[in-house]
């Protein structure tokens, strides 16, 4: 299989799937704290819920029960099942649940492959969401103790995937800091400082320097430019040939012609049924004579 | 526990008298087909009655056929040879749905100043003609389109494709990617395929060995070699032969094409057609929201691309393989910005269903009891993953777009 992953996180994921083991799967009813993260666009999408044993000072509630809903591939899956188990045997309070990282699940499952760590990621970015669903029932100011942290660089394909840094957060770094090296946009955003293998792969990190400093040269201009008008007029005296000059003998025949395009002096038409070289010979000649002498027949 | 083998697009078991064929040219005969002594020489009469076997399955001649490592080597050994022969030519037409070897070089190739169109595709995968003929340009240098699709099975008509090209402009190369075709339907490029410039394939999808390709190459087309070197494969491909692997490739070529002849137009469609249909009305039957994939076009018979609505492929994969069932996905997740196949996108698949898209591809040594295995296995896996998935609604037994508002 492709990716490595360990007997623990493979083991959560059919126990998951089977309802065999013991499941944290479900969305709890009046929940207590309920956030999501992801899309379905995006390819995994986490709804958590969790309910607490309420105390007199709203900081001091403690987790009593947490559940998911994921969409998502076999570690997004494990992850939740491990974000839930982690929390309902720790039983914290809300705000010690924000303490729970990517790396705690991903110790927990026994390793997730590189490539595969944003699966954990979700785990504890749902976490946050719930979180400050819970505060904001609960009237606790959560500023002090959740940041705000958006990247609208987020979205597009991923190129390092060791630090999660996107194409688009890329270019716009480099036009932001005004990167002109590799070693540079590597020091300031840590992309390829990993495994390295973004580096100079096709749509690495050169690529995408070399393209961001290169996008001002002046493009090849395009070569041909059709005459719409001219055009029609010919496809309309095209088709008045076809029509009274050629269909009728091959539909005699047993064959057929569809005039399919005319684009500047080519004249495309699909022929079909059985016919030699020497069909297309006359047609090509009936359009010179008939229609205008520098047309060709281009037949399929 | 049994494997169940049903991912033959991706490789195929080497068949058993292919792989007879290679073992002498390892530790007995394994001299260079180069040299000048005795040995040298009948070595590399091996390699060119290899050639000229593949040659004649093809229905071309021998000095048309290079051998390479991959289809992929001879996919870019076909369009970076013909461009760099052709400097003042900077255009390039291909589809969106080509295989990687194809696509990604094209994305390449634009990095470095070429002009690529990319040919899109309707909802069931085909090409429209009038978007080809209008995207040919004077500076046009090649057209690569490829002949099946890897993951939907479905065909182009190259033929017709390559007569407009060609028609049109003589001095525009016209190459195809025929992985996916060369072995498994009847293949003869002087009969089906007379205004093809340029063919590609490779061992592996034929029950033959991995790591040998060939691209047929007509003499009048000048390409510049991608590995320079040695005087081997006329000075277009340098390295010593790939003796084994060439043998077992026209070995294998020979096994597949005898089943083409004599073929009783009256006779039921191959197994692996039956199967495939077997397994399509299955799911049709058996497993609510699905699609299969490009049914409306013409297809490969052995493939079927089916998209579970509301699940992701890769937990799919997984809950297959513990049943030893071996099939692929149109979406690998290994990122946080996931996105489905670039084919199935090109179609317009929608996302809630792209994103669990399962391949399954026969082949020469697949059994009815593979399919019943995967009749009992798969109904329960999509069932569990949807019910833990926040988009199906379980009471309802249903999708849920909605599911995220909480």
């Amino acid at each position: 299989m492709g990716w490595n992953y360990s007997d623990k996180l493979v083991t959560m994921f059919q126990d998951a799937l089977s309802g065999s083991g013991e499941s944290y799967h479900g969305r709890i009813a009046n929940a207590d704290g309920i956030g999501h993260h992801g899309s379905i666009a995006c390819g995994d999408a986490i709804v958590f819920s969790f309910k607490v044993e309420r105390a007199d000072d709203p900081k001091m509630d403690r987790i009593a029960s947490a559940r998911y809903e994921t969409f998502g591939c076999t570690s997004a899956i494990a992850s939740s099942e491990a974000l839930c188990y982690i929390i309902e045997s720790m039983k914290p309070t809300p705000v010690e649940a924000l303490s729970i990282t990517a790396e705690d699940i991903a110790v927990f499952l026994e390793g997730m492959p590189k490539q595969k760590m944003h699966c954990s990621v979700m785990g504890a970015e749902v976490l946050k969401e719930a979180v400050k669903d819970w505060a904001i029932k609960r009237n606790v100011d959560h500023s002090q103790f959740i940041e705000e942290d958006k990247h609208a660089e987020d979205e597009g394909p991923l190129v390092c995937t060791c630090f999660n840094r996107t194409d688009a957060y890329l270019r716009q770094s480099i036009t932001d800091l005004a990167i002109t090296s590799l070693d540079e946009l590597m020091v300031r955003t840590q992309a390829g400082t990993g495994c390295g293998s973004c580096i100079n792969t096709s749509g690495g990190l050169h690529d995408i320097l070399k393209e961001e400093t290169l996008k001002n040269r002046t493009k090849v201009k395009p070569i041909t430019a059709h005459d719409e008008k001219e055009n029609q007029e010919i496809e309309a005296k095209v088709t008045l040939v076809i029509q009274t000059a050629i269909r009728p003998h091959l539909n005699r025949q047993g064959s057929d012609i569809q005039l399919v395009r005319v684009k500047g002096n080519l004249v495309y038409c699909e022929l079909s049924g059985d016919h030699g070289p020497e069909l297309s010979a006359i047609i090509d000649n009936l359009f010179k004579e008939l229609v205008h002498p520098e047309l060709r027949l281009v037949d399929f | 526990m049994k494997t169940i083998y049903t991912d033959n697009n991706a490789t195929t078991q080497v068949d058993p008298a292919v792989f007879e064929v290679m073992k002498p040219y390892f530790v007995d005969n394994y001299f260079n087909p180069g040299s000048l002594y005795k040995q040298g020489e009948a070595i590399s009469e091996v390699v060119e009655n290899s050639r000229s076997t593949i040659a004649k399955l093809l229905g071309v001649d021998g000095n048309e056929i290079f051998f390479t490592g991959s289809a992929s080597e001879a996919n870019n050994m076909a369009i970076k040879g013909v461009l760099e022969s052709n400097p003042d030519r900077m255009h390039l037409i291909t589809t969106a749905v080509e295989h990687p070897s194809v696509h990604s070089l094209c994305k390449d190739l634009e990095r470095n100043g070429l002009e690529v169109t990319y040919l899109g595709v309707d909802d069931q995968g085909n090409i429209d003609i009038v978007e080809l003929i209008d995207a040919i340009r004077p500076d046009t240098a090649i057209v690569s389109i490829m002949h099946a699709n890897n993951e939907t099975g479905v065909i182009f008509p190259i033929n017709k494709l390559s007569q407009v090209v060609k028609k049109t402009d003589p001095m525009i190369a016209f190459h195809t990617d025929a992985t996916q075709t060369v072995g498994k339907i009847d293949v003869n490029i002087a009969r089906d395929f007379p205004y093809v410039d340029m063919l590609s394939f490779s061992g592996h999808k034929m029950y033959g060995p991995k790591g040998v390709g060939v691209l047929y190459k007509k003499p009048l087309v000048l390409t510049r070699p991608l590995i320079v070197g040695g005087h081997q494969e006329k000075g277009q491909r340098a390295g010593t032969e790939n003796v084994p692997y060439i043998a077992a490739m026209a070995k294998a070529l020979e096994i597949a094409c005898a089943k083409f002849e004599n073929v009783d137009p009256f006779s039921e469609a191959p197994l692996e057609t039956r199967l495939r249909d077997r397994l399509e009305r299955f799911v049709l039957n058996n497993i609510k929201g699905n699609k299969i994939n490009g049914t409306r076009a013409e297809r490969l018979g052995t493939t079927t691309s089916i998209s579970f609505l509301g699940i992701e492929g890769e937990g799919l994969i997984y809950g297959l393989s513990e049943s030893g069932i071996c099939c692929s996905t149109g979406s690998a997740c290994s990122s946080g910005n996931l996105e489905p196949s670039h084919v199935l996108k090109a179609m317009g698949i929608p996302f809630e269903y792209a994103h669990g898209t399962l391949r399954f591809s026969f082949g020469r040594f697949n059994t009815e009891s593979d399919v019943e295995a995967i009749e009992k296995a798969l109904p329960p896996i999509v069932a569990n993953l949807r019910r833990l998935s926040p988009f199906w609604d379980n009471e309802k037994d249903e999708f849920r777009p909605d599911a995220l508002k909480v």
